[in-house]
């Protein structure tokens, strides 16, 4: 059973060697389950998989970092094996995807002669693969749970005897490094959930660990995040000496180009400057993605061969790259689609202009011609944004984001603005209405077609060209940061150690923050007043989400009690709980009276 | 009895990637790759009816050729694919052991991907990456954001944009050539205008119209996809464009009782008013306008009170634009 569940580091293409004979072994048995008689030479491999790095100076990614993991794998090692505690035991390692945390534990591992054992899948059921059925495993029923559990139970506790009859093999095969990779993930966090008892399991199982566990958790989707809010409750506040949380950042640009130029070169790719450039900037810190961009690209480009030599020019390569590559970003693509409409009236004026040279009135005449339009405008030179926005993918909902935070700097006289301003928020009425009955697409195009005309056949004046760079709107952030909020409130509430306050999640998830504090925050402080011991009903985070609720988010900064002295975090318990009590009446009502 | 007619959709599907209609930069970079071999994971997005599932399968078959249908697995949304699937059947056929062409590998074609819940998408990229010398994904979706992050890390994504209407009338001659179906010149405007970049859409109204009327005109092509027709609408434009609130009413009375709905005739008449020729100030107002209306249709206000309403509100628009002045007699 345990032969089938691992998964040595080894599972790699053949041709490369290690000089270790227990690998040898694992490589057949990594072959019998892997097996395709379609040999896979170096030219049919991902490039990923092709050059992924040997040793720990080739990873691209900072030293202190790799040094830092490595330390603690040792100590970690080294303290289990003498059976002291106080170590870490369990280390999670959170990063981006694409940013080397699998690989730099592979590597390490290997480097340090770590066994590397790692949790897969298991395949399901009443489907046996070749090696259950030859040790009669076959008609064993386990659900996946309970074969998570055998394997955590196993893998931490016991050296495994089966691998290899080599005599060295029991003697250098000391130490093992557990690598949990594919925890199921789900956003869900209801109690009984197979992830929920995974946690169980590895709880239960650490504190009698014998080899370091390592965590490996894609950061990023809010799933992930979700995940990790539960691994940090994992072991509970008391046995934070057993876990260690370090975090992966994505690659430095610089780190991602070397690591591209040393592909490049050892594929014999002549890649224009700009093309690798425009890779790396689109996979925005993700090695594995910029890796495949460059296999795609490099894709039919005739290997020593100049086919795009002729236009080395930075920026026409850059675009060409961009477009015909891959992005999985869409952030340049965002970016060129905004710019273009609003450079839209600039570029229409310089048309005229050129057109009517000698013409020094322009500016005068344009004026009255808005105003009585006499004469049909002659500036029709089929724009339509439609069509642009359609061909750039783009969600209209973030065009109209960005037209909206952008669309100033672009104009020049103020009624323009205004009127701009009006078509704008008409067409964010319309988005609203859209994301109020989701099922309807039917709003969408006119929110992209009305924010898009809007900026530019209102634009009457465009401002002289001047460089103005397009930002990112910050109601994204705001979006974030309130859904943020909003977990934290809702995990504040819902932590087991906290008291039971009689909060559903789904009340929380439902309402706006102004409801909850409308709504919920009376009732929480008639139950604080309520029992006399009520400092101790409510834990540190919820008195700091509390704190937080009543002071920052709600309209009353104004009122006396709202002292910057009283809207600081509170330093004890015992102090500020009262305070707090008095705020959210006051709080309250004011919100009540508004409304 | 006559025999069984195929849909056009699959009798024509193109099985080389050159014949793929639009989307050149992608499609030529999809040729050289059947040429070469060696296919990264792919994720192909964009809108319906662009070629996705196309270009893959046309992919596919080049490189595997004979082993086409032991190489291939494909799976699409009215599969079941929730995490058990991809935990056995995937599985199961990544360690499948197929005779194939040297440097050629076994591909996964997964459509409508965004459709896979994000248990079964996690639980799929190790598989994606243990097989990788063996196995490659190909995922076809219309979102590329909601197939999760570290499948997108794992893939290349390559974007098809929607058609253009030369593109689709292209390949539509083509195959009414093909098929020796008579049509006018109008017909054929129609259909593209009803398919919207969709080559899927042209091609079904296309064989509606000919199995229905024989014969391809626009009233035939908007007879069977009953719309309103732009004509029609056209004319309603240009009433209000004229404020001529009488006839504007009247053709708006004629649809009602004919049997549209509103959302038939704002849909309808957004699309006409994006593409009219006329003073853009006045067609962002109309098109504010219409969209105000649409958004009320949406939310159950759909009578015959609300389309004249929207008919006199854009008259009395571009009676204001023209600052009350008659409007220009009209050529």
């Amino acid at each position: 059973m345990s032969l089938l569940k691992r998964k040595l580091s080894s599972a790699k293409p053949a041709a490369e060697s290690r000089g270790r004979p227990q690998r040898a072994q694992a490589k057949m048995l990594a072959k019998a389950l892997v097996s395709n008689t379609a040999p896979s030479t170096q030219q049919s491999l991902l490039w990923t998989d092709k050059y992924e790095p040997g040793s720990s100076a080739s990873l691209a990614m900072h030293k202190k970092k790799i040094e830092e993991i490595r330390l603690w794998l040792r100590n970690a090692d080294a303290s289990l094996q003498l059976g002291l505690p106080p170590t870490p035991r369990m280390l999670v390692l959170s990063g981006p995807p694409g940013s080397g945390k699998s690989t730099m534990l592979r590597v390490l591992a290997r480097e340090l002669g770590f066994e590397l054992c790692e949790w897969v899948e298991p395949r399901a059921q009443g489907r046996p693969s070749l090696v259950e059925r030859e040790r009669g495993e076959a008609e064993e029923y386990e659900s996946r749970v309970a074969q998570f559990e055998a394997f955590v139970r196993s893998s931490l506790r016991t050296l495994s005897l089966c691998l290899g009859n080599g005599p060295e093999v029991a003697s250098t095969v000391r130490r093992r490094l557990v690598l949990l990779d594919e925890l199921a993930v789900s956003s869900v966090s209801d109690g009984d959930s197979p992830m929920q008892r995974q946690q169980d399991i590895l709880r239960r199982a650490l504190p009698t660990a014998r080899f370091p566990v390592v965590v490996i958790l894609t950061a990023g989707s809010e799933a992930a995040d979700s995940v990790h809010r539960q691994l940090e409750r994992l072991a509970g506040p008391d046995a934070e000496a057993q876990r260690l949380v370090a975090h992966v950042n994505p690659v430095a640009d610089t780190l991602l180009l070397k690591a591209l130029r040393h592909v490049c070169a050892q594929e014999h790719l002549d890649l224009p400057a700009g093309a690798l450039d425009a890779i790396v900037h689109s996979a925005s810190g993700d090695l594995r993605s910029a890796l495949h961009s460059l296999q795609f690209t490099a894709v039919g480009r005739a290997r020593p061969a100049a086919t795009m030599r002729q236009d080395r020019g930075g920026v026409r390569a850059r675009a060409a790259a961009a477009e015909c590559s891959v992005g999985r970003d869409r952030f340049p693509d965002l970016f060129r689609t905004i710019g273009k409409i609003l450079n839209q009236p600039a570029k229409r004026a310089r048309q005229r202009a050129e057109a009517a040279k000698p013409e020094a009135h322009a500016k005068e005449q344009r004026e009255p011609q808005r105003e009585h339009a006499e004469a049909p405008r002659d500036d029709s030179d089929d724009f339509a944004p439609e069509v642009v926005i359609q061909s750039s993918a783009l969600d209209e909902g973030m065009v109209l984001a960005f037209l909206h935070h952008n669309y100033p700097s672009f104009f020049e006289s103020v009624d323009d603005v205004a009127d701009a301003a009006a078509a704008l928020s008409d067409a964010a009425t319309l988005m609203r209405a859209h994301s109020l009955s989701p099922w309807q697409p039917q709003l969408l195009p006119y929110v992209g077609s009305i924010g898009g005309r809007a900026v530019v056949s209102c634009n009457q004046l465009p401002a002289p060209p001047r460089f103005s760079q397009i930002s990112k709107p910050r109601v994204f952030t705001v979006e974030r940061l309130v859904l943020e909020r909003r977990q934290q409130a809702v995990a504040a509430f819902l932590a087991p150690s906290g008291g039971t306050l009689p909060v559903r999640q789904s009340d929380i998830a439902l309402q706006g923050s102004s409801q909850l504090m409308v709504e919920v925050l009376p009732m929480l402080q008639l139950l604080v007043a309520r029992d006399p011991t009520g400092e101790q009903a409510l834990t540190n985070t919820q008195r700091r989400v509390l704190t937080e609720l009543a002071f920052s988010n709600s309209p009353c900064r104004s009122l006396p009690l709202c002292t910057p002295q009283a809207a600081a975090p509170p330093p004890a318990a015992a102090a500020v709980s009262r305070p707090i009590c008095e705020a959210i009446p006051a709080d309250a009502d004011e919100i009540e009276e508004s409304d | 009895m006559t025999e069984f007619e195929q849909p056009w959709l699959e009798k024509y599907r193109p099985s080389v990637v050159k014949d793929i209609v639009g989307n050149e930069d992608t499609v030529g970079r999809l040729e050289i790759l059947a040429q070469q071999g060696n296919m990264p994971n792919l994720i192909l997005s964009g809108p319906p009816g662009t070629g996705k599932t196309t270009s893959v399968l046309a992919l596919a078959r080049a490189l595997l050729g004979d082993s086409f249908k032991e190489g291939v697995l494909e799976l699409n949304a009215s599969d079941d694919r929730g995490i058990d699937v991809v935990r056995n059947r995937i599985k199961a056929f990544a360690q499948k052991k197929v005779t194939l062409p040297e440097g050629r590998h076994k591909v996964i074609v997964l459509d409508e991907a965004d459709s896979m819940t994000e248990g079964a998408q996690q639980a799929m990229r190790r598989t994606m990456e243990i097989y990788s010398s063996t196995t490659r994904f190909a995922l076809a979706c219309n979102q590329s954001e909601k197939i999760i992050e570290p499948i997108q890390s794992r893939c290349a994504v390559l974007r098809f944009s929607k058609l253009t209407d030369q593109q689709v009338l292209k390949r539509l001659q083509e195959v009414l050539d093909m098929e020796k179906v008579s049509s006018n010149e109008q017909g054929l405007e129609a259909l593209v205008f009803t398919a919207e970049g969709d080559m899927r859409q042209a091609l079904n109204n296309a064989q509606a119209t000919h199995s229905g009327f024989g014969f391809i005109s626009s009233e035939n092509v908007f007879k069977v996809c009953d719309q309103p027709h732009p004509l029609l609408i056209r004319k309603l434009l240009h009433e209000c464009i004229d404020s001529k609130f009488d006839g504007a009413h009247e053709i708006i009375e004629q649809m009602w009782t004919d049997g549209y709905c509103g959302l038939d005739i704002v849909g309808t008449l957004f699309r006409i008013t994006k593409f009219e020729d006329m003073a853009e100030p006045l067609k962002l107002d109309f098109i504010k306008e219409i969209g105000f209306t649409h958004m009320r249709v949406l939310d159950g206000l759909d009578t015959a009170l609300q389309m004249g309403g929207l008919v006199a509100k854009l008259c009395c628009l571009s009676h204001k634009f023209r600052g009350g002045k008659p409007p220009p007699p009209r050529t």
